[in-house]
């Protein structure tokens, strides 16, 4: 086993370049190819809907000969629920109202309500932040600060909880500058929005600007690609795409999109573009100060004016009141966003990917792989086309979009899409283990109006998401990686539901909602000291520095688009668990609460103490066993010399949560 | 095998292509008993070394002031001449700059008669055993491009770092410690992205151990210690600990469970390993002063190259020590004062020399490859006066043991020190060396990811044959 990885290469090297058939045309590959099915009638409610997607699963179920899971236990199921609709675990009063209820009208009515709630925006919004490689600061050589960051992150948790149609979310990050608005506000919103294009990691110390240019433009294909066609396309910067149909001069058709936008702020260390804001709550103050500023200046020179040596006093005091208002100025309120650029038009393909190698025009259009009917791109004289390039992803016959975002939405739901490389339909990625279901979610999507919620809501009423984790023996054998979803997938934890689970768990979480949250603005992030008790989504997200609990637990790599993270269990998970002050200061805090909630001595008092720190942390009773086994530890850690009962609470809550049963959901 | 982040088939559409594929095989969940991912591999060819430790001099050093003498640059000190820019506002344009002399006269040493200057006495006592690289040429002018660059083969985009190509290669010696730590790395020019795996798996991440700008404290690695509680405490809590994940296990038998309480077995361990690791008292009085961890000038980067030794020793892969802080403009950046360049000379030089010759003494030179250099040089004509500006175009670094050839000197700059004109190595070309030095053929290390297989190299590179 230990030479395998050198033994094998001899073979397998010689296969580099064919190894992967290269598909030759559109229709050759699955996900290029038409929907497949025909137009249905949309079932009549949710259950309807959800009994269509069970049908579909279970008779591939029934061919393969594989037995489904039964339904999770109410326990089980509810900490499920809570944790993909929310991000949280669910309350004490939940669990026994469900425990007491599990019928199937309680759990939609449960359903609803999680729906409902802000919490599922900030939980589906840190999904999309994932996707938009989003974070507040440029990595890359000198890390710069981006101050106006959460203005994004802000409106993409307010699009969910609106359940803005995800065509128009599209539209409006690719090309909100150029959309009509009918407020003020809405200009606003629509202009934060275009911030997807400019968040990524951009070295802009580059010192060859017409290279940072042609880089920031690679970033921006890069992200578009991933993000909503679910292809590589940056892959194409320097030779036509090995394993896909994109052509270099695809590439450079997409790339006049972003060198006829204006994305970048040069200088000798540039910085993305930004734009003012007319709405934000901050611009009265910013117009008040502007206002008081200028008067006093309007003064200054009045007095100067008349040229008196008498009024010298008056005017050194009027020059220092200048300064200190100054000094104490509020920030303009800004977005990072984009416009058009000064100069637009088609730009050169690259010869081998060097900027200064000019090829061929290539007239701005879009890529042939998602373009089948080879719609032209008409492009208004002196635009970018950039508002084109968005409707034209955004359109109910863009097959890849609408497979790419019904998948993601299953990933997120269930635990592993139905396509399991969610970033890459190409030929790189894998194929639908349920093609005809993943068509028939994609033409339901856009026919329901492009609604996150709707599809959410109706995956979360499905069998398949309720069953349990385990199957029955031959059906696991069979199917060990649970391709035909007989039984529902083991999830981890993921970092952020870690981190809120503890402080929620412990009483410690701060819920207030959206606004800035860099606590002390630099110009560069390094050395950032994280103190807050927000929830994750609203914790600063840095390029150089990130939280220990997000980077230990896999949080996604800002610098990428990331629709699946990796799941790793490592060493420095566990020290994490074992010693971190997250995990010592939560488990003292919640042995204070249960300490609090039961009062008293003696053995009843244990037993209810241990069943509420298991229903707190583990959202379920314990086990008999496991009862034994904790009253066992409080044995054990009172022999200690100076035990108090918080310190043998606390010890055993910290178990409690580095235990399986909480780092993972069943 | 199942593995929850890597469906087999995935796997197997991954490995179609390279080495690098095959070694992702080895990726388990990781941490598991099958932490496949860290055991040590063997290689088709023979390694020359089993272990790097890299040196880093953050900001670029002056290689006309110390290690590339060019007596016609003394000689016509003074003169303006054309050099053409690279800079954001003057790039491609001609501008007159004056040639200044270095300011450290330079001595002979050893049986191969090197010149180093007054800067490095110490290593100066080295040079039979030191391998020269004078041609060196890199991308990037800022030191934000080139500093990533040289960890990573890449100015702008997310790559991995060349410990974490290695340790994905190679696996590493000790279960118990990380195969790649860097020590006081800097959290600037590019920071955490000079030891991150980028799209490689997580296991491959280097392991900071203090950070630029601050002493070397005593519990360096994250989430090592915990001081409230005693060592039977946890003991006691870890026991009880793992028997509740037992019992959850087997509800559902799932690798990721198994997997998990191994992950806190390895844990534990590391935590009673590391401490040990960084008892720098336990060694001798000798060594500590060989080392210079007796003066103020030489303790910081004493202590840190100390502990590179103790780490190699114990198995580590890939060790970098970084002479870096915390600012944008690093330490050997001397853009004015070139004089401060015997600040950060005596800082290193003792401790640098004490290091090449521990290892000998220990016969660890023997398979230790030892690399010393910075992201660039620097210009042979002055800036403010009294400085010298970046050079990524031509400057040198320096390689012993590990199976280069001892007491050699490799290429040149031109004969004002200013371009790289004979024995040209460019840094995708170094990249390719150390692997070839490690047994890994740098064609054949690639990972696939975005739709096609990376390398280190890229699709560069070329193995300094001339050095071997």
């Amino acid at each position: 086993m230990r030479n395998a990885i050198f033994l094998s290469f001899a073979w397998l090297c010689t296969c580099c370049t064919t190894a992967v058939v290269i598909a030759a045309g559109p229709e050759d590959h699955w996900a290029f190819r038409p929907l497949g099915g025909v137009s249905e009638v949309a079932p009549e409610g949710d259950l309807d809907a959800a009994a269509a997607i069970d049908e579909r699963i279970e008779r591939l179920l029934r061919e393969r000969e594989l037995s489904a899971a039964p339904l999770a236990e109410p326990a089980t199921l509810l900490r499920r629920l809570t944790f993909v609709l929310t991000g949280l675990p669910p309350a004490l009063d939940q669990q026994r109202q469900f425990e007491a209820d599990p019928s199937p009208e309680a759990y939609r009515a449960l359903v609803d309500q999680m729906l409902d709630s802000h919490e599922f925006a900030e939980r589906w919004g840190r999904h999309w932040l994932d996707i938009a490689r989003f974070a507040e600061s440029s990595g890359g050589g000198r890390s710069i600060m981006f101050p106006e960051a959460w203005r994004y992150r802000d409106y993409v948790i307010d699009a969910f909880d609106r359940d803005l149609p995800f065509d128009r979310f599209i539209v409006e990050q690719l090309a909100g500058d150029q959309l009509p608005a009918n407020s003020p506000d809405e200009r606003d919103r629509q202009q934060i929005a275009t911030g997807f294009l400019v968040l990524g990691a951009i070295n802009y110390e580059l010192q060859d600007k017409a290279l940072l240019d042609m880089e920031v433009a690679d970033e921006q294909i890069e992200a578009i690609g991933r993000a909503f066609l679910g292809m590589s396309l940056g892959c194409a910067r320097c030779h036509d795409h090995k394993f896909d149909p994109v052509t270099q001069l695809d590439y450079y058709r997409l790339a006049g999109f972003f060198t006829s936008t204006k994305s970048v702020r040069h200088d000798n260390v540039g910085s993305p573009n930004m734009v003012p804001l007319k709405m934000a709550p901050e611009v009265e103050a910013y117009r008040q100060h502007s206002e008081r500023v200028a008067q006093l200046r309007e003064k200054l020179e009045s007095l100067k004016a008349e040229k008196n040596v008498d009024l010298s006093k008056e005017i050194d005091a009027l020059k220092a009141e200048i300064q200190i208002a100054k000094k104490s100025a509020p920030r303009q309120p800004m977005a990072m966003s984009v416009r058009d650029g000064d100069e637009v038009g088609d730009t050169h393909v690259r010869l081998g990917g060097d900027v200064d190698l000019l090829g061929e025009i290539a007239p701005r259009g879009f890529p042939a792989i998602a373009n089948p009917r080879q719609a032209s791109c008409k492009i208004p004289q002196g635009q970018s086309g950039r508002l084109q390039l968005a409707e034209w992803i955004a359109s109910p016959e863009n097959r890849l979009t609408t497979r790419v975002i019904v998948n993601r939405v299953w990933h997120f739901t269930m635990g592993k899409g139905l396509v399991r490389t969610p970033d890459d339909f190409g030929n790189t990625g894998l194929p639908p283990t349920h093609p005809e279901l993943l068509d028939y979610l994609a033409r339901q999507f856009t026919e329901q109006g492009w609604s996150i919620k709707t599809l959410v809501r109706q995956l979360v009423l499905t069998d398949t998401f309720r069953r349990s984790t385990v199957a029955p023996d031959q059906t696991m054998a069979i199917d060990p990686e649970n391709r035909f979803l007989a039984r529902a997938h083991l999830r981890h934890l993921d970092a952020e539901a870690l981190r809120d689970a503890m402080l929620a768990v412990s009483d410690q979480l701060d819920v207030t909602r959206g606004g800035p949250t860099i606590r002390k603005l630099t110009e560069y992030d390094y050395g950032y000291q994280f103190d807050s008790k927000r929830r994750s989504v609203y914790v600063p997200r840095f390029r150089s520095e990130q939280l220990d609990a997000f980077s230990v637990f896999d949080c996604a790599n800002p610098n990428v688009v990331t629709g699946r993270r990796q799941q790793t269990i490592l060493p420095a998970q566990a020290l994490f668990m074992l010693n971190s002050p997250l995990t010592i200061e939560s488990s003292t805090a919640t042995a204070e609460l249960v300490l609090f909630e039961n009062v008293g001595e003696g053995p009843d008092v244990d037993t209810n103490r241990i069943e509420t720190l298991f229903r707190r942390v583990l959202n379920r009773a314990p086990t008999a066993e496991e009862g034994r086994l904790a009253e066992a530890y409080l044995r054990d850690a009172r022999r200690a010399p100076d035990f108090t009962d918080q310190s043998v609470y606390a010890g055993l809550c910290q178990m409690l949560f580095a235990s399986i049963d909480f780092r993972f959901i069943r | 095998m199942n593995t929850p982040y890597y469906t087999r088939r995935e796997m197997l559409r991954r490995t179609a292509c390279g080495f690098g594929g095959m070694a992702l095989a080895h990726l388990v969940v990781g941490g598991a008993s099958g932490n496949t991912a860290m055991l040590p591999r063997t290689t088709p060819v023979a390694p020359r070394a089993k272990r790097i430790i890299f040196l880093f001099m953050a900001g670029g050093p002056s290689h006309v002031d110390s290690f590339d003498y060019k007596p016609e640059l003394i000689r016509r000190s003074g003169q303006s001449i054309d050099f053409e820019g690279v800079r954001f506002g003057t790039k491609g344009k001609m501008t007159k700059r004056k040639l200044m002399a270095p300011l450290w006269s330079f001595h002979r040493y050893g049986e191969t008669g090197s010149a180093v200057s007054d800067l490095f006495p110490c290593i100066g006592q080295h040079v039979d055993d030191l391998c020269f690289l004078h041609g060196m040429q890199t991308e990037g002018v800022a030191h934000g491009p080139a500093t990533l660059f040289l960890h990573t083969g890449a100015t702008n985009l997310v790559r991995p770092s060349v410990g974490s190509w290695l340790t994905y290669g190679l696996g590493t010696e000790n279960q118990n410690l990380p195969g790649f730590v860097t020590i006081g790395p800097s959290p600037v020019n590019g920071g955490p992205r000079n030891y991150s795996s980028a799209f490689l798996p997580a296991i491959h991440q280097g392991t900071p151990i203090g950070r630029a700008g601050q002493p070397l404290g005593d519990a360096p690695i994250a989430h090592t210690t915990r001081s409230d509680r005693s060592t039977d405490w946890q003991a006691n809590q870890l026991d009880h600990l793992q028997q509740l994940n037992q019992l959850q296990a087997s509800r559902g038998h799932f690798d990721q469970f198994e997997a998990t309480i191994q992950s806190y077995e390895l844990a534990f361990r590391m935590q009673t390993a590391v401490p040990t690791l960084f008892q720098l008292d336990r060694e001798t009085e000798q060594t500590k002063r060989m080392y210079g961890m007796h003066e103020k000038a030489t303790a910081g980067f004493g202590r840190q190259c100390l502990l590179a030794r103790r780490l190699a020793e114990a198995g580590v892969r890939y060790i970098q020590v970084n002479y870096a802080d915390n600012s944008s403009n690093p330490r050997w950046d001397q853009h004015s004062k070139m004089k401060r360049h015997a600040t950060h000379a005596l800082a290193t030089d003792r401790p640098v020399a004490a290091l090449l010759a521990d290892l000998k003494q220990r016969g660890m030179l023997e398979d230790t490859l030892v690399w010393w250099g910075g992201e660039f040089g620097r210009t042979p004509f002055s800036q403010n006066n009294d400085g010298r500006d970046h050079n990524p175009r031509g400057f040198t670094v320096w390689l012993a043991g590990g199976g280069v050839k001892p007491g050699h000197h490799h290429g040149s700059t031109d004969e004002i020190g200013h371009l790289a004109v004979d024995g040209r190595v460019h840094m995708h070309d170094l990249h390719a060396t150390l692997l070839h030095l490690m047994g890994i053929d740098h064609k054949q290390l690639t990972f696939r990811h975005s739709g096609r297989d990376f390398r280190l190299t890229d699709v560069h590179g070329r193995v300094v044959k001339e050095i071997l």
